[in-house]
């Protein structure tokens, strides 16, 4: 099927050695029930700044994966434009990088059509999730796909070079905010818990210890999980530190009752401290239940999908 | 006589519609071919608003121009519709009782016939009133009463025996009223259609239906959209149908959801479709290019209507054609198709659908709103005729090192969904190398252009005839060149020409994109001048035409929201024969 002997392609594989060694596919072994994170690491190095905080959030997410137990092959992860964009690359398995802010609307096409067992998975930043993709997020939300949503939040544009995004503090100077930033910081936990998501948490990337267990409890939980991570740019955000999130960053008390959206609110809107853990989590049924249930009931006329029957009807 | 156009012309919201639909499902049944056309105004209620049905017993290509029975149910349409009607034989039917002003209709063959009075006496109530304009219609087109009254049960019936009663009612009404008081059947002498078995083998149906079946038969199982008028009864018959079939729908928050969805959906493995209209796609154009970029099957309908912008949302334009084929920040290839008819709906509708799955390129389906809406009659789809076409999938020995995006000369290459063992790999709008890995090379850039490119080289020599339709006398000199939903028209008008002892010949591409350049070369090298015809203000195609073809082409052009008449494209053949 592939044409081995084509010239275009040997022409360019000539003039362009492939830098990228891929992942040896032939040492996947699907039976093996003890991965490690090596199995997830497509080959590809990742290309983000020294120190950058993604860094921690992508070990976080090869750990969730190793404690899931996800066969590379059954996953799917999406990602948007801007440095947590590269994130797919890195990562083995079925990976999409595709527009700014479109994670969302790719990743609910992925979980509604893809074979039942495929883990969709999406990562955006500040930008993607909340600026030009934030109007995706509250219709996601109320859909409650079954996937897991990863917003890497660090407050600043890193891949254009350090302009303001919707989480820089209000009044911060930044490459488009020379007299400050005039407008309000958005609160992306408050919005998530307004906007209904099953589940709800929040993570800062230098706690990976945390980090990777928000992240194992979202791939686990059935609907639509999102993980907002504190990640510091270590190059164009000299406000959101990991010396400021290590000293402002609070871990959720042990008998915070994460079924109580009052109480998770109460803590994401406390100014006195970053709260990091799970604020909320709720069962109910997910996106591609409503279609399998949708699906069941209109197939139990015995006519549906009878496409000779339906011509039929426009005599 | 056996060739009928009229026009039931109201108010929006007056059952004008719904008039014409029932009325043309019983000629239907009766074995007529029909060709419908709409139009509404733009408010959910009120507004004048017309539905016009041409009948014959030989198949319609055309709306019809000149009317030959107007039914008219309120001041407005006698205002404006009277004048449409023909000089000779022609008749206005109007209830006095809403159309009080008469100057219009001097010199004109008129019959006051009350409906609201007939339909009030009949069933206590005016609201069946479009219903008794069927009986009356009914009558004087020969359609027997059975069918008549079967076609308004069948209408009424989700609403309760006590509907279907009523409208029975009215309907029977409507039709003593025509027998007793009118007695225009002998008058009108309507050539009764020869039934044989053609009843049981015709279907009736609109372009969007079409569409729609179309691409149930072509094995779409996922849809993403968004409602825009005039492409949502698409979307509305998918969101019942696609679960029935095992498929999935979703109403997204925008279009660039919706194609984003089914982007996600396509690379899963799943066929999907997503219809909209100029604003819509104008949105989408981002998408479109991740779709070529990373090469995923794709079908996205566009049903144009008048732009830009917001424009004239229920109003036909053929607009679209350069943003379709060319509308793309870098460059981005996608293969762009026009149906012609209802039938053609259907046909392109699998077509599309197969091209975008075996090519792995967003193809885009030009429909329109005079087509979308429009209904004739069609010969039953014969589903063991069709072929389908599917996506090269992963081969197992290619498993080991699979290089998803690997250089073919054809540029097709095999793709591998998630839950597929061996076969993970990156997909991205990035530039990338055979892996899907980030490469800003030149020498990649070049080589991956070439690989999306080569994709299109093939697809004229693979349709063959099914490009294109042509028709070229012997001996002709003038062609004409159309595209889309104006074919019958210009089918119609070269008739015309005939009668005249012209010979002009007809090209109409169903392929627009990439542009079937040799069919095209073979057909204007035998013409000494070419008109080119379309419904949008620059002359989109005459401008692909020229730039592709190296010809001057005659651009014959109309944007006034209306499809072009028969006689206006007979007018200008004329005229250019004269030249």
């Amino acid at each position: 099927m592939t044409n081995k002997n084509d010239t275009t392609k040997k022409a360019a594989a000539k003039k362009t050695p492939a830098k990228v060694e891929p992942a040896k596919k032939a040492e996947n072994n699907s039976d093996k029930t003890k991965r490690t994170v090596q199995d997830y690491k497509s080959g590809v190095k990742p290309v983000w700044c020294p120190g950058c905080g993604h860094y921690g959030a992508l070990s976080a997410f090869y750990k969730g994966l190793v404690k899931n137990e996800v066969n590379p092959k059954d996953l799917s992860l999406v990602s948007g434009i801007g440095c947590s964009g590269r994130f797919s690359h890195f990562v083995r398995g079925y990976c999409f990088h595709v527009l700014h802010g479109r994670v969302l609307p790719t990743c609910q096409g992925i979980a509604a059509a893809a074979k039942p067992g495929v883990l969709v998975c999406g990562i955006s930043g500040d930008g993607d999730a909340l600026a030009i993709g934030g109007g995706h997020l509250p219709h996601a939300a109320r859909r409650n796909p079954n996937m897991v949503y990863i917003i890497l939040d660090n407050s600043i544009y890193g891949l254009t070079k350090g302009q303001f995004s919707p989480t820089t503090r209000h009044g911060m100077q930044t490459a488009t905010s020379p007299y400050g930033v005039t407008e309000k910081r958005l609160d992306p936990l408050s919005l998530l818990l307004a906007y209904d998501a099953s589940f709800v948490a929040r993570g800062f990337s230098a706690n990976n210890k945390q980090l990777a267990d928000i992240m194992a409890r979202a791939i686990k939980h059935r609907g639509f999980s999102v993980v907002h991570v504190l990640s510091p740019c270590v190059t164009f955000n000299k406000e959101i530190t990991y010396d400021y999130l290590s000293k402002n960053t609070k871990e959720l008390p042990e008998d915070f009752d994460e079924f109580n959206k009052v109480d998770a609110f109460k803590y994401a809107q406390d100014e006195s401290a970053i709260y990091t853990g799970v604020f909320y989590h709720e069962n109910r049924p997910t996106l591609q239940e409503y279609h399998n249930s949708a699906i069941e009931t209109s197939r139990k006329d015995p006519n549906a999908g009878n496409l000779n029957y339906l011509i039929n009807t426009f005599k | 006589m056996n060739d009928l156009t009229l026009r039931i012309g109201g108010e929006g919201g007056e059952g004008v519609i719904s008039c014409g639909e029932i009325l043309t499902k019983a000629a239907a049944r009766s074995g007529f071919h029909i060709f419908t056309f709409r139009t509404y105004p733009a408010e959910i209620r009120g507004g004048l608003c017309m539905f016009q049905l041409r009948v014959d017993d030989e198949p319609v290509l055309s709306a019809g121009d000149k009317l030959d029975i107007l039914v008219a149910f309120n001041q407005e349409a006698v205002d404006n519709y009277a004048d449409g009607i023909k000089k000779k034989g022609s008749i206005i039917i109007y209830d006095p009782d809403t159309c009080p002003d008469t100057s219009k209709l001097k010199r004109k063959k008129c019959y006051k016939v009350p409906l609201n009075a007939i339909c009030k006496e009949a069933t206590d109530s005016i609201r069946g009133k479009n219903v008794t304009a069927v009986g009356v219609l009914a009558y004087l087109l020969g359609i027997p009463m059975d069918v008549a009254a079967a076609t308004v049960k069948h209408q009424f019936s989700v609403k309760g025996n006590k509907i279907v009663g009523s409208n029975t009612l009215a309907l029977v009404a409507g039709y003593q009223y025509a027998s007793e008081e009118l007695g225009l059947k002998r008058l009108l002498q309507v050539k009764q259609p020869d039934n044989g078995d053609k009843k049981s083998e015709q279907l009736i149906m609109s372009g969007n239906q079409a569409v729609a079946l179309g691409a149930l038969a072509a094995g779409v199982s996922f849809c993403g959209g968004y409602p825009i008028t005039p492409a949502t009864s698409i979307f509305e018959f998918l969101t019942k149908q696609l679960p029935r079939f095992g498929g999935h729908i979703i109403q997204f928050e925008d279009e660039i959801a919706a194609l984003g969805a089914c982007l996600g959906a396509s690379y899963s493995g799943k066929k999907a479709i997503t219809p909209t209209s100029g604003p819509g796609i104008a949105l989408m154009s981002e998408m479109i290019n991740l779709a070529s970029m990373a090469e995923l099957p794709i079908v996205i309908v566009d049903v144009q209507r008048s732009g830009p912008s917001t424009g004239m949302p229920t109003k036909t334009e053929q607009g679209d054609l350069a943003f379709a084929m060319f509308g793309t920040p870098g460059e981005a290839p996608r293969v762009v198709l026009a149906p012609s008819s209802v039938k053609e709906c259907f046909d392109i509708a699998v077509m599309a659908t197969n091209i975008a799955e075996r090519y792995q390129i967003p193809v885009i389906l030009l429909s329109d709103t005079s087509l979308a809406y429009r209904t004739q009659t069609v010969k039953k789809f014969n589903l063991k005729k069709i072929e389908l076409w599917n996506r090269e999938e992963l081969n197992a020995e290619d498993a080991i090192n699979f290089q998803r995006y690997t250089i073919t000369k054809n540029g097709i290459s095999p793709m591998a969904t998630p839950g597929t063992e061996h076969g993970e790999y990156q997909a991205t709008g990035l530039e990338h190398d055979e892996y899907g890995h980030p490469n800003y090379s030149p020498e990649y850039h070049e080589a991956m252009h070439k690989k999306r490119y080569a994709k299109l080289a093939r697809i004229e020599d693979e349709l063959k005839e099914k490009a294109y339709s042509k028709f070229r006398p012997i001996g002709s000199k003038i062609g004409v060149i159309g595209w889309g939903s104006t074919k019958g028209t210009i089918e119609e008008a070269i008739k015309k020409t005939e009668e005249d002892g012209l010979k002009v010949a007809h090209f109409h591409p169903y392929l627009l994109s990439p542009f079937p350049k040799k069919a095209l070369k073979k057909f204007i090298s035998h013409m000494h001048k070419v008109i080119v015809v379309e419904e949008n203000f620059t002359g989109q195609l005459a401008q692909i035409i020229r730039a592709e073809m190296n010809i001057d082409p005659v651009s014959l052009t109309k944007c006034q929201g209306i499809p072009f008449s028969a006689e206006e494209i007979y007018t200008a053949i004329k005229a250019e024969v004269k030249k």
